[in-house]
C-alpha cells in the first residue's frame, strides 16, 4: 500500500510541479481554505469566493 | 469519528434514561454488549442510526415506534411524552452532542401517537471548550458520516450480505459519499467555488464580470458568447452523466442475469460459451478502437499526400529523362562563359575579338548554358519529389494494411455477434420457463444498453464541440484583452483561476482513481484473509461489488449468504481502515478513525469464518462496539476477542410475560440477569456495565 501511497504522492507532486508558480501559490491557498471551512455549515461561499478573489488580486 | 458516550431516554423498550460509555482506549477498543435474543442489542444499534440520521436498519419492527411503551403506558391521556437518543462524539479534535428527540401526546385510547416527527440538534465544543449550537445540523452530520454509508458503519451481522448488493441509486450514493469520506470533497467543493454553478456565482465568474466592466464591445459580445455556450455544455455534461448512469444499470442488470445463467443447469454450458464470445467481442472492439485511432493517425499524418496522385512520379520521371539526354546537368555554366566575353580571353589565352566571330559564338554557347540556380532546385526539386514519391507509396500501403485490418475485424465482429445471436436463441427456447424469461430480459436490458450508449456519446460529442467553441472564444478573448492594457491584470488572474480549475480536475482525478485502487486492494488483501476459497474481489469505477474466479477464467461468481457477508465485511473494515490512517496530506488534509457498530457481528458464518473474523476484527478497525447473544460470544470468540474488550455492558430485558423464563449470565466473578421478570405488564430494557 506505501507503494500505492507514494506513486499518488509522487502523481501529484508531478502535476504540482509543472504549475506557474502564481498557479501553485493560488491552489494550495485554495484548498487550505477548502479544509478550513470543509465541517461548517452551511459552507460559506461567499466569504470563499471573496477570499479567493483577494488573493487573486493579492498576487497580480 | 470516535464514539463517547449515547443517552436512550425513553427510546423503545429503554424506559427513562441510560447512559452508556464506549471504550476509547486504541489497546482495547471493543465495547461489548450481551443481550437474549430479542432483548433490545437491535434497539441499541437503531438507537444510533435513528439519532445521527433519522433511519432504521431494514427488517426493524414497528419503525413508527420510537417512544417507550412503558413510558407511554405510565402518562395519561392528553399528557405530552418526550423521548430522546443522544450520541457523543469526537471528530477532528472537536467534541459533538447529537441529539434527536420527538415528542407526542398519549391518545385518549391510550396510545401515543405514532410517528411522531423528530428533531435534531447538535452541538460543538471545540479543544478550547467553545460551544456552539449547529444551525443545519443534518448537514454537517452528513460531512461526518453521509447516510448512504451509515449502513456500513453501524449494521447487523445477520443481513450483512445486502451490503455487497446495494440497489443502484445506493450504490452511486455509496460512490460519492465514499469518495468525499476519503477526502475528495476538498478538491471537489473547490472546484465547485472556482466554477461557480446551480445558481451560484463563481470565482472565474467574478473575475470575468470584473473584466467586463472596462472591456471593450467586441470583448464584452465573446464573454456574453462564451457564457451561453458555457451553460449549453453544464447541459449536455448532466445530461450524459444522466443517461450514463442508467446505461450502468442496464449493464448490471445484464450481468445479474449472466451470472443467475449461470447458476441455472441447462443455461449454465449456453451462458458459459457466450462468456468466451462476450469476452472477445471485448477484445475485438478494443482492437477496432486501436485500428480506428491507427487510420486517424495515417489520414493525418499522411494524408495531404494523397492529392498528388500520380504527379511526382511524373515530375521525378522528367527530371531523370533530362538527366538522361544532357540537358541537365548542362554541360558549361553561365557565369563561367560571362567571366571568358569579360575578359576578353579565352581559356587558351587567344584574345576574342568580334571580328572573326568568337566573341559571337561564346555568347551564343551563354544563351544555351543552364542558370546554375534553376539547376541545382531542379536536381533538388528531383530529390524531393522522390521522397514524396516514397511517401506516397507508404501512405498507400499502410492505408491498404489498416483497412483490410478493419475489414477483417468487422467481419470477425459480425461472426461474433452471429453465434451471440445463436445463444441467445437457444437460451429462449429452452423448455425451462425461468431460462427463456431471463434470456428476454436480458435481450431487453441489453437493447437498452445499447441506446443509451449512443445517447452518451452523442451528449459527450456535443459537449466536446462546445468545450471546443469555448476554448476558441477564450483564445479570441485573450488577443482582445491583451490589446487592452487595462485588462491584463485582470486577464492574468482569470488564467490563474482557469489553471488552477484544469489542475484541480486533474487532481480530481488522480485522487478518485487512487481511492478506488486502494479500496480494492484492501478489500482483496482483507478478503484473503477473511475468506478461504481463492476468489478474489473486484471494486468497479461505480463502486459496485463483485466476486469472480481467479486464474485464466475470471468470470463473475454467484456469491453464497456467507461469501457475500465476508465480502461486506471486507468492504466496510477496508472503508473503516483507510479512513483510520492519518497519513498528513498537504492536499487532502488528514482523514479521521471511524467505529464500527455491528449487531450480531458474525451473522450466519461457518465457525472457521466466525473465528477468522474475530481474530481480525479488532486489528481492522480503531474502534468496535459488538451486541452479541450468549451463542454469538461462545467459548472460541470470546477468547479471541477478549484481550481487546475495554467495557462490556449486559441489557437486561425485563419481560412482561407471566411464563418467561429468567436467565442469567456469568460475567468475570459475577452474574447478570439477561431475562427478568417485569414488574409491570409492558416489556423494557435496561444496561448494567460489568465490573472488570
Amino acid at each position: 500500500m506505501k507503494t500505492q501511497d507514494s506513486r499518488r504522492k509522487e502523481n501529484i507532486s508531478a502535476l504540482l510541479s509543472e504549475l506557474d508558480e502564481d498557479v501553485q501559490h493560488f491552489l494550495q491557498k485554495l484548498l487550505r481554505i477548502e479544509r478550513e471551512h470543509l465541517y461548517e455549515d452551511p459552507p460559506p461561499n461567499n466569504d470563499i469566493r471573496s477570499e479567493c478573489v483577494r488573493i487573486l488580486k493579492e498576487l497580480v | 469519528m470516535k464514539l463517547l458516550t449515547a443517552t436512550l431516554f425513553n427510546f423503545r423498550q429503554y424506559e427513562g434514561e441510560s447512559r452508556i460509555r464506549f471504550s476509547t482506549d486504541p489497546s482495547k477498543p471493543v465495547t461489548v454488549f450481551h443481550g437474549a435474543n430479542g432483548g433490545g442489542k437491535t434497539t441499541l444499534l437503531n438507537a444510533f442510526t435513528w439519532c445521527l440520521c433519522g433511519t432504521f436498519t431494514p427488517n426493524f419492527s414497528n419503525p413508527g415506534r420510537v417512544i417507550s411503551d412503558g413510558a407511554t403506558e405510565k402518562a395519561t391521556p392528553g399528557e405530552t411524552i418526550s423521548c430522546h437518543v443522544e450520541v457523543e462524539f469526537e471528530h477532528h479534535r472537536n467534541r459533538y452532542a447529537a441529539r434527536r428527540s420527538c415528542v407526542t401526546t398519549k391518545t385518549t385510547h391510550g396510545s401515543a401517537a405514532s410517528t411522531p416527527d423528530s428533531v435534531l440538534s447538535l452541538v460543538r465544543t471545540n479543544s478550547a471548550g467553545e460551544s456552539q449550537i449547529i444551525d443545519s445540523p443534518r448537514r454537517l452530520l452528513e460531512q461526518i458520516i453521509p447516510a448512504s454509508l451509515i449502513s456500513f458503519f453501524f449494521f447487523d451481522g445477520e443481513r450483512i450480505e445486502a451490503l455487497s448488493r446495494p440497489d443502484k441509486a445506493q450504490q452511486k450514493e455509496v460512490a460519492i459519499a465514499t469518495r468525499s469520506m476519503m477526502g475528495v470533497e476538498v478538491i471537489t467543493r473547490a472546484i465547485s467555488h472556482l466554477r461557480g454553478g446551480r445558481g451560484r456565482r463563481g470565482v472565474k465568474r467574478t473575475l470575468e464580470d470584473e473584466l467586463e466592466k472596462d472591456a471593450s464591445v467586441q470583448v464584452k459580445e465573446l464573454l456574453t458568447k462564451k457564457h451561453e455556450l458555457e451553460a449549453q455544455r453544464e447541459e449536455a455534461e448532466s445530461h450524459a452523466d444522466t443517461v450514463e448512469s442508467e446505461a450502468r444499470a442496464s449493464r448490471q442488470e445484464v450481468q445479474s442475469i449472466d451470472a443467475q445463467l449461470r447458476e441455472l443447469g441447462p443455461a449454465a454450458e449456453l451462458q458459459k460459451t457466450r462468456d468466451h464470445i462476450v469476452q472477445a467481442l471485448s477484445e475485438k472492439r478494443a482492437h477496432q478502437d486501436l485500428n480506428h485511432t491507427e487510420l486517424c493517425r495515417i489520414v493525418a499524418e499522411k494524408g495531404h499526400l494523397a492529392p498528388l496522385g500520380s504527379a511526382a512520379h511524373k515530375v521525378v520521371g522528367q527530371i531523370e529523362r533530362l538527366k538522361l539526354s544532357g540537358h541537365l546537368p548542362s554541360g558549361i555554366k553561365r557565369h563561367f562563359v560571362d567571366g571568358l566575353i569579360n575578359e576578353g580571353k579565352c581559356i587558351c589565352h587567344r584574345l576574342l575579338e568580334e571580328q572573326d566571330g568568337s566573341l559571337q559564338a561564346l555568347r551564343e554557347w551563354r544563351d544555351r548554358a543552364g542558370l546554375a540556380d534553376i539547376e541545382s532546385r531542379a536536381l533538388g526539386l528531383a530529390g524531393q519529389f522522390q521522397d514524396l514519391d516514397r511517401r506516397l507509396t507508404e501512405f498507400r500501403g499502410d492505408l491498404e494494411n489498416s483497412l483490410n485490418t478493419r475489414r477483417i475485424i468487422a467481419v470477425e465482429l459480425d461472426r461474433l455477434e452471429e453465434q451471440q445471436n445463436d445463444v441467445s436463441k437457444k437460451l429462449r427456447k429452452l423448455p425451462q420457463y425461468d431460462v427463456a424469461s431471463l434470456e428476454m430480459r436480458r435481450a431487453s436490458y441489453d437493447a437498452k444498453n445499447r441506446e443509451l450508449e449512443k445517447q452518451v456519446a452523442v451528449a459527450r460529442h456535443e459537449a466536446k464541440q462546445l468545450f471546443e467553441k469555448i476554448s476558441d472564444i477564450e483564445k479570441r478573448l485573450k488577443k482582445e484583452e491583451e490589446r487592452e492594457s487595462l485588462a491584463i491584470s485582470a486577464q492574468r488572474r482569470l488564467d490563474i483561476c482557469q489553471s488552477t480549475l484544469t489542475a484541480l480536475e486533474k487532481l480530481q482525478k488522480i485522487v478518485e482513481d487512487d481511492v478506488r485502487d486502494q479500496l480494492q486492494q484492501r478489500i482483496q488483501d482483507v478478503f484473503g484473509l477473511l475468506a478461504f476459497k481463492g476468489y478474489r474481489p473486484r471494486l468497479s469505477e461505480d463502486y459496485s461489488l463483485g466476486l469472480y474466479r481467479t486464474g485464466g477464467d475470471m468470470s463473475p461468481v454467484a456469491m453464497s449468504a456467507g461469501e457475500s457477508q465476508i465480502l461486506s465485511l471486507s468492504f466496510i473494515t477496508s472503508i473503516i481502515d483507510m479512513l483510520r490512517e492519518r497519513n498528513s496530506d498537504e492536499v487532502l488534509g488528514s482523514r479521521s478513525p471511524y467505529p464500527m457498530v455491528m449487531d450480531s457481528p458474525f451473522g450466519t458464518l461457518d465457525p472457521v469464518h466466525r473465528m477468522q473474523v474475530a481474530e481480525g476484527l479488532p486489528k481492522l478497525a480503531p474502534q468496535i462496539i459488538l451486541m452479541v447473544s450468549e451463542t454469538q460470544w461462545d467459548g472460541d470468540v470470546q477468547e479471541q476477542m477478549s484481550p481487546a474488550v475495554g467495557g462490556e455492558y449486559v441489557i437486561t430485558f425485563f419481560s412482561g410475560s407471566k411464563d418467561v423464563k429468567v436467565r442469567t449470565i456469568q460475567r468475570g466473578n459475577a452474574e447478570y440477569e439477561l431475562v427478568a421478570r417485569s414488574s409491570t405488564e409492558y416489556d423494557y430494557a435496561k444496561f448494567t456495565e460489568v465490573s472488570r
